[in-house]
């Protein structure tokens, strides 16, 4: 049966399946198919000799597409570019939102803090033992929108610092890398670092500290700025050059040790109420921070849509200011040099130091300083005790505490006679008096503490004592000139405001 | 092994002393390729010996002229792709159970009974018809009948060109179709008696011109176009049963049968106008209402007298292996 088949001949079972599954030869393919085409029962033999279907597959549920139209899958092509498009816009957003920040806040985010050149390019000498890094507010590296207080806070419940400074009642946590500040500091072949000398009476010198960064147990370093005038390219020159010397320590001291300069200003001087606290509440706008200044009670501020608001409560109430300027106002200043104000009254002076390196802080302080190590006999340092230095002419006092290192500061001293009360939980009271100090002197008295109880008391009599006649009288403040603001436009225009609200072209 | 003595019971001429032509091709089929074959179909674990299965394969290759067209002869490496294509361990199988060897059954009941019974449902409709058939087929595959005192089972049938199921399944229908004829022939008694209808009205010239070039041009078509117009509009098969007949796509089917219906048109046309009309009278008989012309198209286009499948398996077997 490999022919046509003959009348009355079927193919067989063999053939038939094998046409069934395409495996005939084409001859006999044609055979068979032309044998199927005049004969009815071979095709119902084929129809029912069919392989039975695959089982139905069960009916999916209809894709619930997105788009609308299931039969089109080819919107599938366009999810990665939809995804591009939202995160462009999501992007456009967040540069909205922080507004076209100023160079000086791309400089910010990396680095930890910023050193600024003094404008008359005088070397600035660096010593191991002290060392403070005086920023630009600008070049603050700690976002503004967080809260100072809270964070500082935070940061000084942290007891693993050997170190606290006390900068008003904001005690900043160094940060933990010692070693990375002392790289800086011992990165005496670099040229910036060769500049960087700071000193006291450098330091009393200045007109304008813009902001500090403090750090490390065992010494703390800061850079600062003599010129308040410093234009920003000079400054930022010198942030660049000593960057590139301190990528160590930017890297391992992060954005926890900035503070406002002004803000660090005003609290070094010991204004009560002042300081960061203009920050505990947002803008009017919402907007975060581009700029601000502070000088007491009275802050500056510019958001990022470079509205300008003043506040006449350290921030608690917010103004708007008439902008008279032409422009955006892109950086405001306290432009005006800090003047000291002597010890406050009686119920503001208790003023809790905390960790500091000896003459960290009373570099930027003008006056007097006291200070010294509280130790037991035997030699060994006794943190937490407390200092109380009293005028004896007008019975204030202030109060501070030692350090972890038993050491103790009390800077802004008028120059005078003080007493000095130490005690210690388990020391007896020691208690010397007629301790003279004289302007711009850091006078040094170590406390030896005996043990036994507090109620017990060590009298010791000072023997010497220096006197600064141009002192003023302790309860006074100091004749300061009036708050100055600056505000520096996209345009390099400066205007000068001392109230913040009535504003004049500089 | 003894299956060299139980194989003298089947038609197929698996002993090299019972024919000379089977032998011949025996002996011309090459040791290397015989082996390669006989491994490759695990005939030793159905039974078989070599000698065995080269017979069978050279029945096999004798019957279907080794897939050349009749009247070409095989090269060896003709032979020898054909051998390779086919489905050898159905083959094996096929003729190991047609040789009656245990172990062969064994594996056809353990692969295909169950099969068997399931295809056959699916060919019946109903699941005790199902099992009669296919207990009626396997009984026949196992050789109870008997042909000259000799077994005849369907399996020797088998060449391994398709598979081994879908000849079962091929078969089941086969054996279905044939009991519906039967079944169907029987006509009830009365019709017999009714009166001898009235014969058939004179037919007008132009309707015995147009029946003319019907039956002509239904007659020069092609086997497939034939197929497609008795498939769909004699037996109603749809379009997705006559794809799957022939492996294209349905919608190709729709497509050919309307491309078909246009050129059978003008084809008739041409017929009509050789028959002696002229165009325009051509034209106006392709309008004739159908009622009133007498053409047959079931008869002119089913031809085909045939006989019962189970009768043509045995007949194919037969010349098969007379072939051989």
């Amino acid at each position: 049966m490999t022919s046509t088949f003959k009348p009355g001949h079927h193919p067989d079972a063999d053939q038939l399946s094998a046409f069934i599954e395409q495996a005939l030869p084409a001859h006999e393919r044609d055979s068979v198919l032309a044998h199927l085409a005049v004969c009815v029962d071979c095709r119902a033999v084929v129809a029912l000799a069919l392989p039975e279907e695959p089982a139905a597959l069960p009916i999916p549920e209809p894709r619930r597409s997105t788009f609308g139209r299931s039969w089109f899958s080819g919107w599938i092509v366009f999810l990665p570019a939809a995804a591009a498009v939202a995160a462009l816009a999501a992007f456009i957003f967040f540069v909205h939102r922080q507004g076209p920040a100023p160079q000086q806040q791309a400089q910010i985010s990396p680095a930890p803090f910023a050193v600024v050149q003094p404008a008359s390019h005088a070397p600035i000498e660096s010593t191991p033992a002290t060392h403070a890094v005086k920023a630009e507010k600008l070049l603050s590296p700690k976002p503004l929108e967080e809260p100072p207080r809270a964070v500082m806070g935070a940061i000084a419940a942290n007891p693993s610092a050997p170190q606290a400074v006390q900068a008003g009642q904001l005690p900043i946590q160094p940060p933990p890398a010692p070693s990375a500040f002392n790289s800086f500091a011992s990165s005496g072949s670099a040229a910036a670092a060769d500049q960087i000398q700071s000193t006291p009476q450098a330091v009393s010198q200045q007109g304008e500290i813009h902001g500090e960064v403090v750090g490390g147990p065992v010494s703390s370093y800061k850079v600062q700025a003599p010129a308040a005038k410093a234009q920003l390219g000079q400054r930022q020159n010198v942030f660049q050059q000593v960057e590139s010397q301190t990528v160590q320590v930017q890297a391992e001291a992060p954005a926890r040790v900035a503070t406002e300069s002004a803000e660090m200003s005003t609290a070094i001087a010991g204004s009560a109420g002042s300081g960061l606290s203009f920050t505990q509440r947002p803008l009017p706008s919402e907007l975060p921070l581009l700029s601000s200044a502070a000088r007491g009670p009275i802050v500056l501020a510019i958001d990022t849509h470079y509205s300008v608001f003043v506040s006449n409560d350290s921030g608690g109430h917010w103004q708007p200011v008439h902008a008279v300027w032409k422009g955006r106002a892109v950086r405001v200043e306290a432009a005006a040099p800090v003047k000291m104000l002597a010890l406050p009254e009686s119920g503001a002076n208790v003023e809790s130091f905390a960790a500091l390196p000896q003459g960290a802080v009373a570099e930027k302080k003008a006056g007097a300083i006291l200070t010294g190590t509280v130790t037991d006999q035997s030699g060994a340092v006794v943190p937490g005790a407390t200092v109380t230095v009293t005028d004896p002419g007008t019975h204030l006092s202030r109060s501070v505490t030692s350090d972890a290192n038993g050491r103790y500061l009390a800077a802004g001293l008028d120059p005078g006679s003080y007493d000095l009360d130490v005690s210690a939980p388990g020391f007896r009271t020691s208690h010397r008096t007629s301790i003279a100090v004289a302007q711009t002197k850091e006078i040094v008295v170590n406390f030896p503490l005996e043990v036994g109880a507090s109620a017990q008391t060590v009298t010791v009599e000072a023997s010497q004592a220096s006197v600064d006649l141009n002192a003023v009288p302790p309860g006074k403040a100091r004749q300061a000139p009036a708050p100055h603001f600056e505000i520096i436009t996209d345009k390099g225009v400066h205007w000068v405001s001392a109230d913040g609200i009535n504003w004049q072209p500089k | 092994m003894d299956s060299a003595s139980n194989s003298g019971d089947l038609n197929i001429p698996v002993s090299a002393g019972e024919s000379s032509t089977p032998a011949l091709a025996f002996s011309d089929f090459p040791p290397a390729l015989l082996d390669e074959l006989w491994l490759k179909a695990e005939a030793e674990t159905l039974g078989l010996t070599q000698p065995e299965f080269g017979v069978i394969l050279a029945a096999v290759g004798a019957k279907t002229n080794h897939g050349l067209p009749p009247g070409t002869s095989a090269s060896a490496g003709q032979k020898a792709a054909f051998f390779r294509s086919l489905r050898l361990p159905d083959l094996a199988l096929a003729h190991a159970c047609a040789l009656g060897r245990e172990p062969a059954w064994e594996r056809f009941v353990g692969l295909y009974r169950a099969a068997l019974v399931r295809a056959a449902q699916g060919i019946t409709g109903s699941a005790s018809l199902g099992e009669d058939l296919a207990d009626s087929l396997y009984a026949e595959l196992y050789g109870l009948r008997e042909v000259e005192g000799q077994r005849k089972s369907p399996l020797a049938s088998f060449t391994g060109r398709g598979s081994l199921l879908g000849w079962l399944r091929t078969t089941l229908a086969q054996r279905y179709t044939d009991h519906h004829r039967r079944t169907h022939r029987e006509a009830p008694l009365e019709d017999f008696d009714a009166p001898t209808p009235a014969p058939p009205p004179p037919i007008p010239v132009e309707n015995t011109v147009l029946t003319a070039a019907v039956a002509r041009t239904l007659s020069e078509l092609d086997p497939e176009d034939r197929f497609l117009l008795a498939a769909y509009y004699l037996d109603r098969m749809t379009l997705l049963q006559i794809a799957r007949t022939i492996n294209v796509h349905e919608a190709t089917i729709s497509r050919r049968l309307k491309r078909l219906l246009e050129g059978l048109r003008i084809r008739l046309l041409k017929n009509l106008c050789a028959g002696g009309l002229n165009k325009a009278a051509a034209l106006e008989s392709l309008g004739t209402d159908p009622r009133d012309i007498e053409i047959n198209l079931r008869a002119l286009l089913q031809t085909s007298q045939t006989g019962a499948f189970n009768e043509q398996g045995t007949e194919s077997t037969q010349q098969a292996a007379n072939t051989a």
